[in-house]
């Protein structure tokens, strides 16, 4: 039988489409991780890029132009008194914030590892917090710090047996004290919830054979509950300080970043500049400074325990 | 091999494609600042009302849409409903928060989607909003379709403050915000109260001349109630407090600028005796002033807690919600002073004898977008709503925060006869405009304001007066040469000139 005369013709496309297939074939991988990755350029790196251009452009819609200014803009942001105010207020929330939300999640896990009544209904209610909107919190401590209406204060007023209208948020030292302890309120169950998972996973057997070789509790805690959960306490830590640095909700909602600009964080800083001002090239500059430092200091924390843990 | 090729490949597009938003569609484009076709005026005929349903019926069918502070959205949704039956044009209102009225048209004008029409602003905005070819000059169109009675029916302070700038209307007014004094007859007129306060001060007890008389009234009042009233209160907080900072300031003869070399004046003496002043109220004002807003201001002052406030028109109508008009705000708590308030001018000088100020603060103004598509229809929804007869209903309309502006509305005798006192409070609100004083209508006055909000929350958590004073008047000029010192320069100068304006046509 004679092959017919138009398989001939179109052989060589077969073998074409053959070709897309075999490639196809080997690059499967690659070609099922593609949509993904050009999803992640376009919302992830494509900004980032972009903000690099426009850090190096004077893109001010009240200026007439976009002219080129190179690093004018980074330099501007490094010797701007208010840039690096916003950045030690961003710190101080940050250390404080976060080391006092880290030891009472720890003591609050170690507590609920143990056998105790009502251990499911308490946990259920300490979860509450770090469900709500951050705004959401901000408005309703903003009510409860309030000078003449707030409990706070009420409560105060009980115990010292007359009226207190102390002025919670428009005096900087108390400004900061109260967005700590909303903060704190809000997230360290948070840091409670991942560190009772860590401690959750801690083989009860290494605690009972320190015990029989005579080792005290805190040496057992010391020697062999924290090095095992050591990885967690860095994934906690990280993760908080990462949502720590970026404040803004709750700083917005109650003190405005007042009194002045004492309690302004980085984030509330790059929003005035921005969202208000519209200096954008200046914020673009401003957030890239931040994201170094920021990436640095990450850097640095993951190297410091990737080492310990090495060592 | 093949993944990093592809890998480059994506970077490379990534980066071309950077490379044109950032250097070829960032660049400027001409700003839409031309008008289509407008019908020949001389086929719209009637009042100011009616030639702008004849103008907006020839655009029926389209879509007019605008921005407005969410609190401020019943009037243009209400009546929004009316002009389209009336016309066939619809209008469609995006609520915003304040703070986006501001950010949303920058957004939406450096995008070009040409998706809002009009935006309601506050005077002191225009000059950033203008610099930026955000909104445009409404003078040809204004020129075509007003009539000049209607025109000339606005009350001149308020018109020059708002609606002008640089010689050009870019704005039209729809609300008359004023700040006056509103305070506590029932205690000014108390024999007791009056006789007492004569005696340890050796003046009557009546609406004050002087910051200093204001000082001690008010002290009088906390004290003579016993705390139950306090003498006076304001805004301190963060967001609006710079209102109050620039009535006293401005009020007392205060510059901003020296005009000449655009040198920050505010750490100047008159700027020491302003936050001396707004400090000083703290000493007989409710606890925790220091952190009030307007919601606190209004709600203590209906509640009966407070004696004397200076702020916008809306205090007095809320004040009297019991006596006929049924626009309450839910946010308020039930008014207790109706048929107690009345109303004065503001003081001027610190001491002694001097001219009442009338600070023009945070007025809505509806401006159009240079991006609009229906540039005629906006305008005619616009000019609709600042005609006599919609001024009159607007402010009148139950929860309006738009206050007259009108000669027809402070003559208005159903306006008049609203509640007891309406009559007083017309006249006062239209007497004001005679002082009426300017807001910070300059190129950046959106971060001056801010920079003097900031100077206030300082003062009030317990920095210094001179050094708050000296820290803000550093940002300021920090701003200036930003901005451009000449540039600043020309606004400002359009700015004292349009005080000029007012006090010449008065």
């Amino acid at each position: 039988m004679s092959r017919p005369n138009n398989v001939i013709s179109i052989a060589p496309e077969l073998k074409g489409v053959g070709g897309i297939k075999t490639w196809a074939r080997q690059h499967q991988g690659m070609l099922m991780v593609l949509p993904c990755l050009i999803v992640m350029l376009g919302v992830g790196i494509f900004p980032l890029i972009f903000s690099v251009g426009i850090s190096l452009l004077r893109w001010e819609p009240k200026i007439p132009g976009r002219p080129f200014v190179g690093l004018a803009n980074f330099r501007d942001i490094l010797i701007s008194a208010e840039y690096w105010t916003a950045m030690r207020t961003t710190a101080i929330i940050v250390v404080l914030g976060v080391t006092i939300e880290f030891f009472f999640g720890l003591g609050l896990a170690l507590l609920l590892t143990e056998k105790i009544k009502g251990k499911r209904i308490f946990m259920a209610i300490l979860m509450l917090p770090v469900m709500m909107v951050p705004v959401v919190v901000g408005y309703t401590w903003r009510i409860l710090w309030h000078s003449a209406y707030g409990p706070i204060n009420q409560i105060i007023g009980w115990f010292v047996g007359h009226r207190v209208t102390i002025s919670w948020l428009t005096h900087t030292k108390t400004a900061f004290f109260a967005l700590i302890v909303t903060e704190f309120w809000q997230w360290t169950p948070f840091m409670f919830l991942v560190l009772l998972a860590g401690l959750s996973s801690v083989n009860p057997e290494l605690g009972e054979a320190a015990e029989i070789d005579g080792a005290s509790k805190w040496q057992s805690f010391w020697r062999i509950t924290i090095p095992v959960i050591r990885p967690v306490i860095l994934v906690a830590v990280l993760i908080r300080t990462l949502e720590a640095l970026k404040i803004f909700d709750i700083i917005f909602i109650m003190t405005g970043g007042g009194p002045g600009i004492s309690t302004q964080s980085i984030a509330f800083y790059l929003y005035r500049t921005g969202a208000r001002h519209f200096r954008m090239s200046h914020t673009a500059a401003g957030s890239l400074i931040f994201l170094i430092i920021v990436a640095t200091i990450i850097s640095f924390a993951v190297k410091q325990f990737q080492d310990k843990k090495g060592g | 091999m093949q993944k990093k090729r592809i890998m480059k490949i994506v970077m490379y597009a990534f980066l071309a494609a950077f490379m044109f938003v950032v250097f070829f569609n960032g660049s400027e484009k001409e700003e839409g600042t031309t008008m289509e076709a407008a019908a020949p005026a001389q086929e719209i005929k009637g009042n100011q009302k009616e030639r702008a349903e004849a103008l907006a019926k020839k655009y029926a069918g389209t879509t007019v849409t605008m921005t407005v502070e969410g609190i401020a959205a019943g009037p243009s949704n209400a009546f929004g409903k009316v002009f389209e039956k009336a016309t066939g044009v619809k209008i469609e209102v995006i609520e915003l928060p304040y703070e986006e009225t501001r950010s949303k048209p920058f957004t939406e004008h450096e995008a070009r989607t040409g998706a809002v029409d009009v935006y309601r602003i506050v005077p002191s905005w225009v000059p950033d909003f203008a610099a930026a070819g955000i909104i445009q000059p409404m003078d040809d169109l204004v020129k075509k379709y007003i009539p000049q009675d209607a025109w000339d029916d606005m009350e001149k302070g308020r018109l020059i403050a708002t609606m002008l700038y640089e010689g050009k209307v870019w704005a039209i007014c729809v609300d008359g915000d004023i700040f006056i004094l509103y305070y506590r007859a029932d205690i000014f007129e108390d024999p007791q109260a009056m006789k007492q306060f004569k005696a340890k001060y050796g003046y009557d007890l009546a609406p004050p001349k002087s910051w200093e008389q204001y000082n001690e009234i008010g002290q009088f009042i906390t004290d003579f109630t016993g705390g139950k009233v306090y003498g006076g209160a304001g805004n301190r907080a963060a967001g609006q407090g710079y209102f109050w900072f620039n009535q006293i300031f401005l009020g007392a003869g205060g510059k901003l600028f020296d005009p000449d070399t655009m040198k920050p004046l505010i750490n100047g003496e008159i700027g020491r005796q302003t936050m001396q002043q707004l400090k000083d109220e703290l000493k007989f004002g409710p606890p925790g002033m220091e952190n009030w807003g307007t919601a606190e201001l209004w709600s203590g002052f209906v509640d009966g807690k407070v004696a004397m406030q200076f702020s916008w028109p809306p205090s007095g109508r809320f004040a009297e919600a019991a006596s006929g008009l049924a626009n309450y705000p839910t946010w308020l708590p039930p008014t207790k002073v109706a048929g107690k308030i009345k109303y004065a001018l503001l003081p001027g000088p610190f001491k002694g004898e001097g001219p009442p100020a009338a600070g023009i603060m945070g007025n809505a103004i509806w401006t159009l977008s240079s991006d609009s598509k229906n540039k005629e229809a906006a305008f005619a929804w616009i000019m609709w709503m600042n005609s006599p007869e919609m001024a009159l209903k607007t402010s009148l309309y139950p929860n309006s925060l738009m206050d007259p502006y009108r000669y027809s509305q402070f003559d208005s005798p159903e306006y008049q006869a609203a509640w007891p006192n309406a009559k007083m409070y017309l006249e006062t609100l239209r007497e004001a405009g005679k002082y009426a004083i300017p807001p910070t209508k300059i190129l950046g006055g959106t971060e001056f304001d801010e920079i003097v909000d900031r100077l206030i929350t300082s003062v009030m958590g317990g920095q210094d007066i001179q050094s708050a004073l000296d820290d803000a008047a550093k940002r300021m000029d920090a701003v200036v040469e930003r901005l451009g010192r000449d540039r600043v320069k020309a606004s400002y100068k359009a700015l004292l000139e349009l005080q000029d304006q007012i006090r010449q046509a008065y």
